[in-house]
């Protein structure tokens, strides 16, 4: 049996720890963003893009976030629907409507930056339509959820629609090799390492950072909502029997 | 220096920070909303539970 973090599986120790977490982590998501975004307004415009290439230092890390929250949805589905935990059920919970916000933040990025770049708001290309299933997983996984009255049995069902999703995260980071798009190749993440200028990938990473940050209180405080939640239900329930 | 100078491509650049500052906003509002209202409601069942107006040390933020 795979040992589920001890982490998860207490949460009164979550609660303690996430006190004091979400607030710090995102001060530093304030800060990185801060530095970001100077550094994007600081570098010259591109010589193809123009201005327009200030939009990849929020467009990037919004894709990569909304991949990595559900990513993050899951490992915490697969670790509710095997441990039975509830901290990581409402992990799950909690990362549905953030991993949402990301994803369609991207979507909208990145029509903003396509109109005057390839001419055109939107094109069925590989990696946009795969960015649109991801949109599509998470509000079918919200949908589920509230749909199901009883929430131990919303959370199983909603958990394995989440982990069948999991099988969109390679296709949307291959799909630019798989097939061929309109959409350009990874810039970052390459084997023979990042193909864009120290000037760009510097606001770029420091940005992705923030993301990451902002996502990390964000998903702590609404973890710890859900657990308010559950406990003013139980608490309730037992007022309601007594 | 930063350059806010974005030209003719004004029109797309500051729409999607505008989107994305809007985003943002409403994430923040939403989830700490969420997690206060869900708290005072789980300080008052247990309130409600024990007879007791007590709130413990980690009962005082979201």
């Amino acid at each position: 049996m795979i040992p589920a973090p001890a982490f998860l599986s207490n949460p009164e120790r979550f609660m303690a720890f996430s006190r004091w977490a979400a607030p710090a982590i995102g001060a530093i998501a304030v800060l990185l963003a801060a530095a970001g975004l100077w550094l994007a307004f600081s570098a010259p415009p591109d010589y193809q893009q123009g201005a327009t290439v200030r939009i990849m230092f929020i467009h990037v890390p919004a894709a990569w976030i909304g991949m990595f929250a559900y990513l993050c949805l899951g490992v915490a589905s697969f670790l509710a629907l095997v441990f039975r935990h509830a901290l990581a059920d409402a992990a799950a919970a909690a990362a549905a409507p953030l991993g949402a916000a990301f994803t369609l933040l991207a979507l909208v990025t990145g029509s903003l930056w396509g109109r005057p770049m390839w001419g055109t708001w939107w094109v069925w290309d590989a990696r946009l339509t795969s960015v649109l299933a991801l949109f599509l997983l998470y509000i079918a996984y919200m949908a589920l959820r509230g749909a199901i009255d009883d929430e131990a049995k919303a959370g199983r069902a909603a958990a394995i629609l989440a982990l069948v999703g999991l099988v969109n995260l390679p296709i949307i980071h291959w799909s630019v090799n798989w097939w061929n798009t309109l959409h350009q190749g990874a810039s970052v993440f390459r084997k023979d390492g990042p193909a864009m200028p120290p000037v760009y990938l510097w606001p770029l990473a420091l940005m992705g950072l923030a993301y990451l940050a902002a996502f990390g209180a964000l998903w702590l405080v609404r973890i710890r909502g859900e657990v308010w939640r559950r406990r003013a239900v139980a608490a309730e329930l037992r007022v309601a029997r007594a | 220096m930063p350059d806010f100078d974005a030209g003719a491509y004004g029109a797309y650049v500051w729409p999607a920070f505008a989107v994305t500052a809007l985003v943002f906003a409403g994430m923040i509002i939403a989830s700490l909303g969420h997690a206060r209202r869900w708290r005072r409601r789980a300080e008052q069942a247990r309130a409600n539970e024990t007879g007791s107006e007590k709130i413990g040390p980690d009962e005082t933020r979201p």
